[in-house]
């Protein structure tokens, strides 16, 4: 048994209780301790239920220990990562700041892709046509939201930028200080653009809430996100970075976690984020954009007091969604404060289910199963419960289908929390 | 007794570390008290889920001490936590009823008895009133009698009384239980009847 402190022992010491069990004790022992369970009923309750499993028990303490131990001290785990993944992403921003720096004489001289660059500004629908933004690209958003096909945001253009950038001017945007660079390199090329583009997203967003009258089986999510497509030069594709917006666009969120896949980080005072990207750079991004849109990945943010929202990753530099508060909503059927959020999210939950559902033989019946469980702190899922019955045979597919569908990642409070999902069932659809 | 002793120590252990805890509000301050109960924790989780469940658990009850002592004045802390796992399993049990995957019975399971708790250390009077005990002794039924004689005053383990009298060994441990309960009560009696004829 591993002990924190050598001087508070366990009072009725687990390897005096597996001795017992495995009946290693001599009888008097064996006596000692069961006179101490008639007095101590908590003991003797202890044994009952010891007594019903395996005798030796020591992994599974050894491993409450460690992980009372975790619970205990998580912070200092977590500084680390955090601090080199913001240096990382840092020193990204220089890079594409000097080499924005760089260019910005260099532009005016060389018209080379013969776009009338005025200033950065956003041309929406026009933009695909005069860069080379890849085809691909923009079909991926219509498909992405299918509600969201009018907030859909044309993308900043940024200058044609060709050519690495030169050591030297890194200087220049090295005095600043380093968070503060992630975002202001980034703003810096496109002054006059930032106006418009705020009031765009707040148009962009009301658009949303306006399309998405949100079916209860349906996820409340709504992301909005921009994609700035800078040189590829100076953009680390091992870092995926991001900002998380409130609903107006004009400031951060802080605290958001954020979350693609196995690997997670929290949005610091400003609402940004940086995430490792262990899935690209090997293969290049366009091509990577063109090929299955199933390797992509989710990009999921949720927070205490704002509805989890989730976008896929497309090889974008810079990715920026916009939560929306739990209060803000009307329909509070599936969301509330610090909600589970299913891995890959909840759109591509929505699709599992839909793809895997199996319609019961013999049934003609149609209509849906709504299904509530509770997402336990680990990411179990327990306590299910049909709410709206169809069928017995639909009840229990629906449950079996969500029981092995995608895990879920817990809420971020550490409490079990209720989940209600509808799972269709068709009958033409699953001839 | 050695080990009732021991009980009152760890009382006071215990309560130096609530207030230790309460001061700094540390997690590691209520580590590093909830250490000393895990493994009991942990066996009474396992009367009613699995392995893992358990741990999920332990680790959940955890969860709700770092509020509760907090909050509560705890006298008794291992009474307390005893209570607290109890009713942290039975909530999960009960909810887990409902739920078509897993049944499981909560009539199967024995209800504690309050009297348990308030009388904890009542042993102290069992043993200084061996006289009065003898006496009582008679009054049990045959099977307590026996098991409770060979288990208090000949000092056998379970195993041997179940050896010695054929019983088996679920029901030594009741009729221990139950002679236990009966020899106190008989004794109150007495001690009553005692102070009236005063």
């Amino acid at each position: 048994m591993q002990q924190q402190n050598n001087h508070i022992k366990p009072l009725a010491d687990p390897e005096l209780i597996r001795r017992y069990l495995a009946g290693e004790l001599d009888s008097k022992a064996m006596h000692a301790l069961e006179r101490q369970a008639l007095d101590d009923p908590f003991l003797a309750e202890a044994l009952d239920g010891f007594e019903m499993h395996a005798p030796d028990q020591r992994i599974n303490l050894a491993d409450l220990s460690k992980r009372l131990a975790q619970r205990v001290q998580p912070a200092p785990k977590r500084v680390i990562p955090m601090y080199l993944r913001w240096a990382a992403a840092a020193a990204v921003c220089l890079a594409i700041g000097s080499s924005v720096i760089w260019l910005w004489p260099a532009r005016n001289q060389s018209e080379i892709a013969k776009v009338t660059v005025k200033t950065d500004t956003i041309i929406p629908g026009e933009v695909a046509g005069l860069v080379q933004v890849p085809e691909t690209m923009t079909t991926f958003r219509k498909q992405q939201n299918n509600a969201d096909t009018k907030s859909y945001r044309a993308p900043v253009v940024p200058p044609p930028a060709l050519a690495p950038a030169p050591q030297p001017q890194a200087e220049v945007a090295a005095a600043e200080p380093a968070p503060a660079a992630t975002f202001d390199v980034g703003k810096a090329s496109r002054l006059a653009a930032d106006d418009n583009k705020d009031t765009a997203d707040v148009i962009a967003s009301q658009n949303l809430y306006k399309n998405n009258n949100f079916n209860p089986s349906d996820v409340s999510v709504t992301s909005l996100y921009s994609k700035r497509v800078t040189s590829p030069s100076g953009f680390d594709p091992y870092m995926i970075k991001g900002r998380i917006l409130n609903t107006k666009g004009d400031s951060g969120i802080a605290g958001v976690t954020v979350s693609m896949g196995a690997v997670g980080t929290i949005t610091d005072n400003e609402g940004y984020f940086s995430l490792p990207n262990d899935n690209m750079g090997v293969i290049p991004r366009m091509k990577k954009m063109s090929s299955n849109r199933n390797e992509y990945k989710q990009v999921t943010a949720y927070a205490s007091g704002y509805q989890s929202s989730s976008t896929t990753f497309k090889g974008d530099p810079f990715i920026r969604m916009q939560l929306r508060r739990t209060t803000d909503t009307s329909t509070t059927a599936l969301s509330s404060n610090n909600e589970p959020v299913p891995v890959g999210g909840f759109e591509k939950f929505e699709i599992y289910l839909a793809k895997n559902v199996q319609y019961p033989a013999g049934l003609t019946v149609s209509g849906k199963v709504r299904v509530q469980f509770h997402v336990a702190p680990d990411g179990s899922l327990t306590d299910f419960r049909v709410l709206k019955k169809l069928q017995p045979e639909c009840d229990q597919e629906a449950i079996r289908l969500i029981k092995a569908g995608p895990a879920w990642m817990p809420a971020a409070n550490g409490k079990a929390v209720k989940v209600k999902v509808d799972v269709r069932f068709t009958p033409e659809a699953h001839q | 007794m050695a080990f009732i002793h021991h009980n009152s120590d760890n009382g006071a252990e215990d309560a130096q570390l609530i207030r230790i805890y309460k001061q700094s509000g540390k997690l590691e301050d209520l580590a590093n008290l909830y250490q000393r109960y895990m493994n009991l924790v942990y066996g009474v989780c396992l009367r009613y889920f699995d392995e893992e469940a358990s741990k999920d658990a332990v680790m959940q009850i955890f969860e709700e001490l770092i509020v509760k002592l907090q909050h509560h004045e705890v006298q008794n802390f291992k009474s307390w936590l005893h209570v607290l796992t109890r009713n942290h399993c039975l909530m999960k049990l009960r909810a887990m009823k409902n739920k078509e995957s897993r049944e499981v019975s909560l009539d199967g399971l024995p209800v504690m008895e309050n009297e348990q708790f308030t009388h904890h250390d009542g042993g102290n009077a069992l043993e200084t009133n061996l006289q009065e005990m003898e006496r009582c002794m008679e009054t049990l039924p045959e099977e307590q009698k026996r098991s409770v004689d060979l288990f208090y005053l000949k000092e056998k383990s379970y195993k041997e009384v179940a050896d010695l009298t054929g019983y088996e060994m679920k029901k030594v441990k009741s009729y221990i239980q139950n002679g236990k309960r009966n020899l106190k009560n008989c004794m109150e009696q007495q001690n009553a009847a005692a102070k009236q004829s005063y």
